[in-house]
């Protein structure tokens, strides 16, 4: 069973809609037009009112090394695992934040704290695959990660910019998109430049490009008269988006911001970084992923914590005000997270280290239920006594924020894969 | 072999054919259908390995070839699209073949040669060529490795391996065994345990793969429980093949700090579904379709190992389960048929079953009986690559044209009486499908309870037979106190009668001198002692009874337990019987498949035919309409074989192809010649080769040469155009933009003298411009309204017009190689 609902994802150019105009009244289904309609869902025709309204995007701050979860969204304090740092009050009456965060604190009243992650896992490469792609980690398999699929199932017909930024290049430098293919592979944003290849070469001028262009499209006119199928509509097509995308490049230019607001973001990278994500999600691209590092704190856990929450909490803070003023917020989901927490133990060193049993993200936006907290730990932190969750229920939860049906399935060249972990759920609780 | 299965479709000529396989017969249909150029003569040419082919192929009345066309055309719903010209057939079969467009020199000397047999012969020459092995060596790369990290062997080893493997004409089976089981090999096993070590030897990455891969089906859904959605993937499907694979695991040297295989002797698998809780505690392995393994050899423990492992070796078993899987492959009909598949898969753009890791009751192959016919000729070829592939690409259904034939050709009366025949055809054959579906039902339930009971029988056996030990033990030495009992009456009795004898005398002697009450004494004590002695013969004889009653009692035991393990015995289903119903449950689940299959193909036949005739009733009515439904038609034609497929060029492809056209391949070329020249290899060296073969190794030199000068321009194209087999085709605006901005393409139209654009700088004339660059480009020559267009191109007004000719020509140059027609293989 397959269904051609209006998913409007990007598979569904103009021009190949000549593929699909007016199929299903003859009983031609779109599975015998072969591979090159891209992917569709499977067996969930529910999906097809998915997308009504305006379309969602997802905000994702990933914190590399593991953010302490007891220094943010958690925290103990004057218990034997608390550390040095006070509980403030926040927006919300009866939910504290660490001290570290005092600008988020005020933004509490947007957010909701997940506080009861066991994700069971304390390797960096194995957490961040798993956070990022809500599958557990089996050895030669490649899952896509949560901006290749937001990118396949929110980018708009014809929107000509990436569906899939990452601004500051990873642990492994892109997101895999896997069987979903390079059309939602990242495209990375790294020291305020433009993603690769979005400049023309300087001998090249617009009118030579659109000379040379011309041709092309001389040449594939003369081509589709012997034969024209979708593959060969989509690559052509493609040279047009790329133009397109060249005469919207001002996206990618912070430049372009005022003066204030680049002063309220404040001049470190990730403040800057922050800047650019809204500019991008203001644009409407449905995925946007910002980096910052680094939070591996096995030494000096709380000297690092004030260093690198020094950072993140102002310009974070700005960036859920500006979105929710804006009215960016109710379409964005934002979600922070980490490949894990730290121990709520402090070793000798006043460190810190990997803990994947009892940690927490924050999320925000598109429905989510706002100044809530979700789950809970014990006194100390040490586990998860309510609403144990792990990483594959947040993934169904992000995912159905933003209208995607994370029970269905893709179907790519006649395989099917679910698009979440078939034997999670989502957190009911959070969506609103 | 289920052509029986097939027969009885609508094409009377076909019916008749299969019946009676006579040469003549042959010939007929060969003038039937009419043949291309070159394919009629095409069974003569050079190479020692096809000699002792055409020696089995004498054996077979006719020429696999024209077995595949006949097959293909008796198929065929509507017209057949015309066999494709020479500048096609000359750009496809180089990129088929030997990976990569031919030179602008290579095509104009094809199109000139009037010789009508051209097709054939080019078909064999680059079959001989180094390219030839390089080009499959990377597909089988990407096939296997499917693009991961490189990881345990090194890359090149493992390239040199896969490209020697095909330049010796290693049977593909063989080559596929190596890759399970490389433990024995000398010195190309380290290369060949590349395909497991990558997935880190983990059983069910492995597993998953070697599924996939070697036996075309997915599996994975399995892995949990039974695949919700595929009858015929079982969870113990999964798990048998599991079962060779699980005994295995990496280990990393450590002094080089490399993985190696390592084997266990014993560990069985337990699996149970995630659903419904039913498992196993052990699962016999068994191959796909296959028997399950149920005589291994078992070893006692201390000969179980030919090394056992320590901290600086792995282990290797003196029985290895892997070992097993691997000498197994050849006789799978899934392996077989999987492998067929995906060899028709490289020149057909997809596999007769798409996808081609999806082998299953629920997808069968576009056309069956191909496959069939296909993959017991191969077999019977023994699995030599250049066979297959030769058959193959002098079929007609492989020299087809892209271009479908016109509406205009569909004879729709043919189509009215053929969709009224498939439907009764269909119908008659649906009608049987309930009676093989309960068949089955039948055969698969007598063959598991027979499983069942084997696996009860051996699990509980030597349990029984330990109590049965046990009992016996108990019988010796309840005897042995009996003995000792015995022994102990035995002695006592000696002393009371020793007493009876005294205790007389002494009484005697009391009697003659009652006076003496010394005498008296001794009597009276006598007598007591005596009593004493009496009850203690009495207790010895009650203990010898009880012993003898235990004895009894363990005997007992023994016989019950005996009884009961001839019991279990009696139940006990020998292999051969169990191996008989497996096999009856097997081939009554492989006649339902083909029933569904061919049904399956009467349906889709009987679609086709629905669809040109909802396409004859839309045209007045609804253009639009009638367009799609001629789209939908055009994709099942190119399915069936009845026109040729757009394949879009891999990664690799796209990368030398460009770099062929645009000149930067030859000039590192030309460097690779000059460095092999100043420099040979050491075992170049070899006087005494043969001049032929010493040609031959000279060019695997500097192919080799050249290969790892051009990686870094290769590598660029995998990352944007992605190139995974089975992948959907993607068109991305990061590759248009890789394409426009980006250096790669950029410098490669440079004009240095030796480049496309330094040889076009200097052409005056735009029509022989036109054709130098089509020919190095497009592999054909231009048409009127081409050089016209170029032309225009070149004239058009600047406001500075320095250098401005030269740009003009990096432009077209660049239109070619971003259109469509160059982005496809057509």
């Amino acid at each position: 069973m397959r269904c051609d609902y209006a998913c409007g994802s990007t598979e569904h150019l103009t021009s190949r809609r000549r593929f699909l105009g007016g199929l299903g009244v003859s009983g031609v289904s779109a599975a015998t037009l072969g591979g090159g309609l891209g992917g569709m869902l499977t067996g969930h025709p529910s999906m097809a009112g998915a997308f009504k309204g305006k379309r969602k995007r997802v905000l994702n701050i990933f914190l590399h090394g593991g953010v302490s979860q007891l220094e943010t969204w958690d925290p103990k304090p004057n218990t034997d695992t608390g550390g040095p740092f006070r509980a403030i009050p926040t927006s919300v009456p009866g939910i504290h934040l660490g001290e570290l965060l005092p600008h988020t604190a005020k933004q509490m009243h947007h957010l909701a704290l997940l506080r009861s992650l066991n994700t069971n896992n304390n390797d960096h490469g194995r957490g961040q695959e798993e956070m990022t792609t809500g599958h557990k980690r089996i050895p030669g398999t490649e899952y896509p990660h949560l901006g290749a699929i937001t990118a396949k199932m929110l980018t708009a017909e014809d929107f000509p910019l990436p569906g899939h930024v990452l601004i500051r290049g990873g642990g492994r430098g892109s997101n895999p998109a896997a069987y979903l293919g390079p059309k939602y592979a990242s495209v990375v944003m790294n020291e305020g430049k433009p993603p690769q290849f979005t400049e023309r070469p300087k001998d090249l001028t617009v009118e030579a490009d659109a000379r040379r262009n011309r041709l092309r499209s001389q040449w594939n006119e003369r081509f589709s008269r012997r034969r024209r199928t979708a593959d060969t509509d989509a690559y052509t097509y493609s040279y047009d988006q790329a133009q397109d995308l060249l005469s919207q490049r001002k996206v990618f230019d912070l430049d372009r911001e005022s003066e204030a607001d680049r002063e309220r973001y404040g001049t470190s990278e990730f403040g800057q970084h922050c800047l650019l994500a809204r500019r991008l999600l203001e644009h409407d691209v449905p995925f946007v992923q910002v980096n910052h590092s680094n939070y591996d704190t096995h030494h000096e856990n709380f000297d690092f914590h004030i260093e690198q929450l020094g950072e993140f909490d102002q310009p974070f803070a700005t960036l859920i005000a500006d979105l929710h003023d804006r009215g960016l917020l109710e379409e964005t989901l934002v979600c922070v997270m980490s490949e894990f927490g730290r121990t709520p133990k402090i070793n000798s060193r006043y460190g810190r280290d990997h803990w994947g049993k009892s940690w927490s993200v924050a999320m925000a936006g598109c429905g989510i239920q706002h100044g809530a907290v979700i789950g809970g730990t014990n006194e100390n932190g040490t586990e998860v006594v309510d609403r144990e969750v792990d990483h594959g229920h947040l993934f169904h939860t992000i995912l159905q924020a933003v209208g995607i049906d994370s029970t269905a399935e893709f179907e790519i060249a006649g395989r099917t894969f679910p698009v979440a972990d078939p034997a999670k759920t989502p957190i009911r609780e959070l969506l609103a | 072999m289920h052509r029986s299965s097939h027969l009885h479709h609508g094409h009377p000529v076909c019916r008749w054919l299969f019946r009676s396989r006579l040469p003549t017969t042959w010939l007929v249909m060969a003038t039937f259908f009419g043949v291309p150029p070159g394919v009629a003569s095409s069974s003569d040419g050079g190479g020692a390995e096809r000699a002792g082919e055409q020696g089995a192929e004498a054996a077979s009345p006719v020429p696999l070839r024209q077995r595949v066309d006949a097959i293909v055309e008796s198929w065929a719903v509507g017209p057949l699209a015309a066999v494709c010209d020479d500048a096609d057939f000359v750009r496809r079969v180089y990129l088929d073949l030997v990976g990569i467009i031919p030179t602008a020199e290579e095509t104009r000397e094809f199109l000139s040669d009037p010789s009508p047999d051209k097709r054939a012969v080019l078909v064999d020459a680059l079959l001989e060529r180094p390219e030839f092995d390089r080009h499959m060596a990377t597909q089988l790369d990407v096939l296997l490795l499917e693009r991961r990290t490189d990881s345990h062997v090194d890359v090149g080893v493992w390239e040199t391996y896969l490209i020697d493997a095909i330049a010796r004409r290693k049977p593909i089976d063989e080559l596929l065994r190596e890759l399970l089981y490389p433990d024995e090999l000398d010195g190309i096993g380290a290369a060949a345990s590349k395909f497991l070590l990558n997935r880190e030897a983990e059983p069910h990455a492995m597993t998953r793969d070697v599924g996939r891969l070697f036996f075309g089906m997915d599996l994975q859904c399995a892995q949990c429980h039974d695949h919700p959605l595929i009858d015929d993937y079982h969870q113990e499907d999964y798990y048998g093949l599991h079962a060779f694979l699980d005994r295995t695991k990496l280990f990393v040297e450590p002094k080089s700090k490399k993985g190696q295989l390592s084997e266990q002797a014993e560990g069985e698998t337990p699996f149970e579904s995630v659903f419904t809780g039913i498992g196993r505690e052990r699962m016999l392995p068994r191959v796909p379709l296959g028997e399950s393994v149920v005589n291994e050899p078992s070893f006692p423990e201390e000969e179980a190992y030919l090394v056992v492992a320590d901290k600086t070796q792995a282990a290797k078993p003196r029985h290895s389960r892997r070992e097993l899987l691997a000498e197994l492959l050849p006789e799978n009909e899934r392996f077989r048929r999987n492998l067929t598949n995906r060899v028709w898969g490289l020149l057909f753009g997809r596999g007769l079953v798409h996808p081609a890791d999806f082998h299953s009751l629920d997808n069968p192959p576009v056309n069956p009986e191909l496959l069939a016919e296909l993959t017991e000729d191969w077999a019977s070829h023994g699995w030599r690559l250049r066979y297959l592939i030769r058959e193959l690409a002098l079929t007609r259904a492989y020299q087809r044209s892209c271009d479908p034939p016109p509406p205009s050709s569909v004879n729709f009366a043919d189509i009215e009486a053929r969709r009224l025949s498939l439907e009764a055809e269909r119908e008659e054959r649906s009608a049987t499908i309930p009676e093989h579906v309960s068949r089955v039902g039948s055969a698969e339930s007598e063959w598991h309870e027979s499983m069942e009971t084997h696996l009860e029988v051996i699990e509980a056996v030597p349990k029984v037979e330990a109590r049965l030990a046990e009992a016996r033990e108990a019988v010796a030495s309840a005897g042995a106190a009996r003995e000792q009992a015995g022994v102990t009456l035995k002695q006592l009795r000696q002393r009371a009668a020793g007493f009876d004898e005294l205790t007389r005398q002494s009484t005697a002697i009391r009697d003659r001198l009652p006076e003496e009450p010394i005498l008296d004494e001794v009597a009276t004590k006598l007598a007591g002692r005596w009593k004493e002695i009496q009850t203690e013969v009495s207790a010895a004889e009650k203990a010898v009874g009880l012993r003898d009653a235990a004895v009894a009692d363990a005997k007992e035991a023994v016989g019950s337990i005996e009884s009961e393990l001839e019991a279990l015995e009696s139940r006990r289903v020998t292999p051969k019987k169990l191996r008989q119903l497996e096999r009856t449950y097997r081939s009554s689940e492989q006649r339902l498949a083909d029933v569904r299959a061919a049904v399956r193909r009467l349906g889709d036949d009987l679609k086709l035919c629905e669809d040109l005739l909802a396409y004859r009733d839309a045209v007045g009515e609804s253009p639009e309409r009638a367009e799609a439904i001629w789209d939908s038609v055009v994709e099942r034609w190119t399915s069936n074989g009845q026109v040729a497929p757009l394949k879009p060029l891999t990664p690799e492809q796209l990368a030398m192809s460009m770099m062929r056209a645009t000149g930067a391949l030859a000039r590192y070329q030309v460097a690779a010649e000059a460095a092999v020249e100043k420099d040979p290899p050491e075992w170049l060296a070899d006087e005494g080769q043969p001049e032929a073969e010493r040609k031959r190794t000279r060019h695997v030199a500097i192919q080799q040469a050249w290969l790892s000068q051009i990686r870094g321009s290769v590598r660029p194209f995998v990352s944007e155009f992605g190139g995974l087999p089975g992948e959907e085709f993607q068109a991305t605006v990061n590759q248009a933009l890789f394409m426009g901005n980006g250096p790669t393409v950029d410098g490669w139209l440079s004009d240095s003298p030796e480049s496309l654009l330094g040889r076009l700088a200097s052409i005056e004339s735009a029509s022989t411009l036109t054709e130098k660059l089509t020919l190095a480009v497009l592999s054909r020559m231009p048409t009127r309204e081409e050089t016209r267009q170029i032309e225009a191109h070149l004239g058009q007004p600047v406001a500075d017009d320095s250098g401005a000719r030269s740009e003009f020509i990096a432009e077209a140059a660049w239109a070619l190689l971003s259109s469509a027609e160059f982005r496809f293989n057509h």
